[in-house]
């Protein structure tokens, strides 16, 4: 089973994610902070990271310079799930190796059609 | 709403776009046609099907087919049939191109444009092979509304984030207020025009690809029998490409299409005998 790291503060945002990321078959870690799923999570990397751009503790940017950084794994395919619309912004989160982005609100369409370009569905 | 007003609706729909609604579609009349019963100050399905029985008002008429076939719509639905027409199809373009020939692809039920401008990017990003001057793509629906909105290639922050990558979003579109605008040079690639494809096609082997997607399958076997044939006289005879969608197929036609080989949906167009017979 893939799995899955979904960091956001909104609680809303977590709880939709969750929902539309288990119906497709991924088992789900939520939380509202970057830092803690970090310390706590990357004895087992995720398949997938979901993560609020950006974020209180960790920058979104920061946590893909952290696994990036990391030579010897499969690297997790990182998607920013921000407010952010300018396409100035939206592009220097592209430039950063995230590799896919959605602009909140979103809907499962939204997220499963992001997940079928990265290769999930 | 009983079996009568239903039946009635039905018919006009199939008179006006070939579309079969079986019962088993009657959940969509009325969650479909609340907004056209707002906009007439119609109390309900009665009011509506009355007039329609009663009179010939094609404003009406066209409201509640539009509201009847309006479909949820993505750029690069369903990835594969982009994947091979990337892989297959644009090749056989390229050269085309670079020997001078113009080519014309087709988006038929194109609904409000997306699946015609996702030809236009992955044209464009083969434009290094690909003379785009020689390159037209047509998208038609029956639909004015949908024409209109595909002209204008302004799309909401919802509707541009449907399957389309960031960075195709960020490099082909442009953020004005709250819509996002596809750019000039994927605009001048594309043409829009509203057409029924039920009706005989007027125009004689001129187009290299049709994608029809997730259109046959609403017709009954008539409509979708018309509708192939249109689209055998319109494409060109040898190499010309037809791209059905999901668990569509265009079997029925065996001498007018054959299926190509390990590509899913994809069919090209035979030549016709007489035309073999008059060359030799």
């Amino acid at each position: 089973m893939k799995k899955c790291w979904v960091v956001d503060r909104s609680k809303a945002v977590r709880l939709v994610s969750r929902s539309i990321l288990e119906n497709l078959g991924f088992r789900v870690v939520d939380g509202d902070d970057a830092e803690e799923l970090w310390t706590n999570g990357t004895d087992e990397v995720p398949d997938l990271v979901l993560a609020e751009w950006p974020t209180q503790a960790v920058s979104g940017l920061e946590l893909v310079r952290r696994f990036r950084d990391i030579d010897d794994i499969r690297q997790p395919i990182i998607i920013f799930c921000s407010g952010e619309t300018d396409p100035e912004k939206i592009g220097q989160a592209v430039e950063s190796g995230v590799d896919e982005y959605i602009m909140k609100p979103f809907d499962n369409e939204i997220l499963e059609s992001k997940l079928a370009l990265v290769g999930f569905i | 709403m009983n079996v009568e007003e239903f039946h009635a609706i039905t018919r006009l729909l199939k008179k006006r776009s070939g579309v079969l609604f079986g019962a088993d579609k009657a959940f969509l009349l009325e969650s479909r046609l609340g907004p056209v019963l707002r906009k007439w100050q119609l109390k309900g399905l009665d009011d509506l099907t009355a007039i329609l029985r009663h009179s010939d008002n094609q404003d009406l008429v066209m409201d509640v087919t539009e509201a009847m076939l309006a479909t949820d719509t993505s750029f690069f639905r369903d990835l594969v049939p982009f994947y091979q027409i990337r892989e297959t199809v644009l090749p056989v373009l390229a050269q085309k191109t670079q020997n001078g020939e113009r080519v014309r692809l087709w988006s038929a039920g194109c609904s409000s444009g997306q699946e015609a401008y996702s030809l236009a990017m992955t044209i464009w990003e083969a434009r290094k092979h690909i003379d785009l001057s020689k390159v037209e793509i047509l998208g038609t629906d029956l639909s004015t509304a949908m024409i209109r909105k595909a002209t204008l290639g302004a799309y909401s922050q919802v509707e541009v984030q449907r399957g389309l990558p960031v960075r195709s979003m960020l490099k082909h579109f442009t953020k004005k207020q709250d819509k996002w605008h596809v750019v000039d040079e994927l605009r001048r690639l594309v043409k829009f025009e509203v057409k029924n494809l039920v009706e005989p096609f007027d125009g004689d082997d001129e187009f290299d690809v049709i994608l029809c997607r997730n259109v046959i399958s609403y017709f009954d076997a008539d409509a979708r029998g018309s509708t192939l044939r249109g689209f055998a006289g319109a494409l060109k005879q040898g190499d010309g490409t037809l791209v059905l969608g999901v668990g569509e197929n265009a079997n029925d036609l065996p001498m007018l299409f054959h299926p190509m080989n390990g590509h899913y949906g994809l069919y090209q167009r035979k030549e016709d005998v007489h035309y073999r017979e008059a060359a030799s």
